[in-house]
């Protein structure tokens, strides 16, 4: 039932699938070699899959190379003893998660006051009771499983607006809670929809337009994601998407540049062939990115729970994708964007226009001449 | 083994009762699952490792390195307890105490008995083996 060593990668499905089990793998730590080949004996019987390391170093490369749902670690050991490690392991934050049982004799009290006060799960005293160890290693198990259930669901919940790549790094920071603190941070906004997609929806059947919407979705979504791009929402027949935000990344204008490109060069043509087997026509796709700074983070309650991003950034990238229906061209991207790209060859100077708020005009770039080409305005039949 | 897998352990030796608690026995018997030959692996592991044990408590005691000798009478007295050789666990309890008050040297004599009476429990664990091999 162990995730990787570092505690992720697992989906809510596979640990489910593990619940039911009560075997686990086990690392006993101890540098006494008649106690680990008893302790081995004793949790081999039971059905646990169990490793064993004679010192706290050992014990410590083990559990950073292999999964391991509870460790049993001895507190009085040679080179690094079971206090030290306990700490090791409570200060990573792969590890920490690991449930820890003290092994230790009851005249040592002390020591096992200090361990549990540094994090550890609870103590098996030697001599050790069969019975005992069992409850305790079942309580530990127990308390594992609990743990990556929550993990997996909190997975899940991040990567519905995440990329992969990115919900392990936002689950380290947010410490596995599902919340994220609200943040500012100069980032990139890309808003993409349908054009001429209402009167599409008005004269087709419910059930096509939900297909044809979350064909659309589905591409689109995919290209954010691939790129690296945070998916914040879906608004009617468009989606928002940022860049370089819950993380900061220094490329987020490249990546939303690339982002665009791929929707228009690669996913867009695919989803019009699909719908051109269903006999529905073409549709052509508005884009708009805008650089700037705005806010982010999670809204709502644990039940309903959504990222959202807000500012001027965020709206005038809005305002820029509408101002592709005045231009012809289908991707359009502010000046702020274009200045923070590595490299803007294949951008050519669109339009100047003053948007609501602003005291200067926004000058606008589109993708040179033939970027549009694969793109057809929908022919309505 | 016999029926209740202590015959030949009643090796008189510390007043009070046999070198190997015969309770003792039976409950490792237990944990093992009733296999003989895995308690036979236990009772070498205990035969093997015990002298070096004891090698590093006299050490340990001579250049008066309280963590060295600490250790070496904690795993003895660990074993001990296992095994139910309740003098050499008595008489490593008061070293490990010792080391850790830093008293060494008020208790070196106690090593000269924990040799003495690991020779009566290696007897005993001798017998042990031989029951169940």
């Amino acid at each position: 039932m162990a995730p990787r060593a570092s505690g992720v990668g697992r989906s809510a499905h596979d640990v489910r699938l593990t619940v039911a089990s009560k075997s686990g793998s086990i690392l006993v730590v101890d540098d006494d070699r008649v106690n680990r080949m008893l302790l081995e004996r004793t949790l081999t019987r039971s059905g646990h899959v169990v490793r064993t390391a004679e010192n706290g170093r050992e014990g410590l490369a083990l559990l950073r190379a292999e999964p391991t749902d509870v460790v049993l670690l001895d507190i009085v050991m040679p080179e690094l003893d079971g206090v030290a490690v306990l700490d090791q392991i409570k200060g990573d934050a792969d590890l920490r998660e690991i449930p820890v049982i003290m092994i230790s004799a009851l005249d040592d009290f002390a020591s096992v006051v200090r361990c549990i006060e540094l994090g550890a799960d609870d103590y098996l005293p030697k001599p050790f009771d069969p019975v005992l160890l069992e409850a305790r290693i079942n309580a530990g198990l127990n308390k594992r499983r609990l743990h990556d259930l929550e993990r997996a669901r909190v997975h899940d919940v991040f990567a519905r607006f995440l990329p992969e790549s990115i919900v392990d790094e936002v689950m380290a920071r947010t410490g596995g809670e599902v919340r994220l603190g609200g943040v500012r941070l100069v980032g990139t906004a890309l808003f993409a929809d349908i054009r001429n997609f209402t009167s599409f929806a008005e004269s087709t059947p419910p059930g096509r337009v939900i297909d044809v919407l979350n064909r659309f979705f589905g591409e689109m979504g995919d290209a954010v994601l691939d790129n690296g791009g945070t998916l914040v929402t879906y608004l009617g027949d468009g989606l928002l998407a940022v860049f370089g935000a819950p993380v900061e990344c220094g490329d987020h204008a490249d990546r939303a540049l690339a982002t665009a490109r791929e929707m228009l060069h690669m996913r867009l043509p695919r989803f019009n062939e699909w719908l051109r087997r269903l006999d529905e026509g073409e549709f052509r796709v508005g884009i708009g990115v805008s650089s700037g700074p705005f806010m982010s983070g999670n809204v709502g309650s644990e039940r309903r729970l959504e990222y959202t991003a807000i500012g001027d950034t965020i709206n005038t990238a809005a305002r820029i994708e509408a101002h592709t229906k005045d231009v012809p061209h289908s991707v359009l991207l502010s000046e702020e964007t274009r200045s923070l790209l590595a490299d803007d060859v294949g951008l050519v100077f669109v339009d100047e226009i003053m948007l609501r708020g602003k005291t200067a005009a926004t000058r606008l770039w589109g993708l040179t001449p033939g970027a549009t080409s694969t793109t057809a305005r929908r022919q309505i039949a | 083994m016999s029926a209740d897998g202590t015959r030949e352990l009643h090796r008189e030796g510390a007043p009070g009762g046999p070198v190997l608690d015969p309770d003792a026995i039976r409950s490792l018997t237990g944990m093992v699952g009733d296999d003989p030959g895995a308690l036979v692996e236990i009772v070498d592991a205990f035969l093997e490792e015990a002298p070096e044990r004891l090698a590093e408590l006299r050490r340990g005691v001579v250049a008066d390195d309280a963590a060295v000798a600490g250790r070496a009478a904690h795993t003895l007295k660990a074993n001990g307890q296992v095994f139910g050789a309740h003098t050499l666990e008595a008489l490593c309890r008061q070293l490990e105490a010792a080391a850790r008050a830093g008293e060494l040297a008020d208790v070196a004599s106690l090593v000269d008995l924990v040799d003495a009476e690991w020779l009566r429990v290696q007897a005993g664990l001798v017998d042990l083996r031989t029951t169940c091999a």
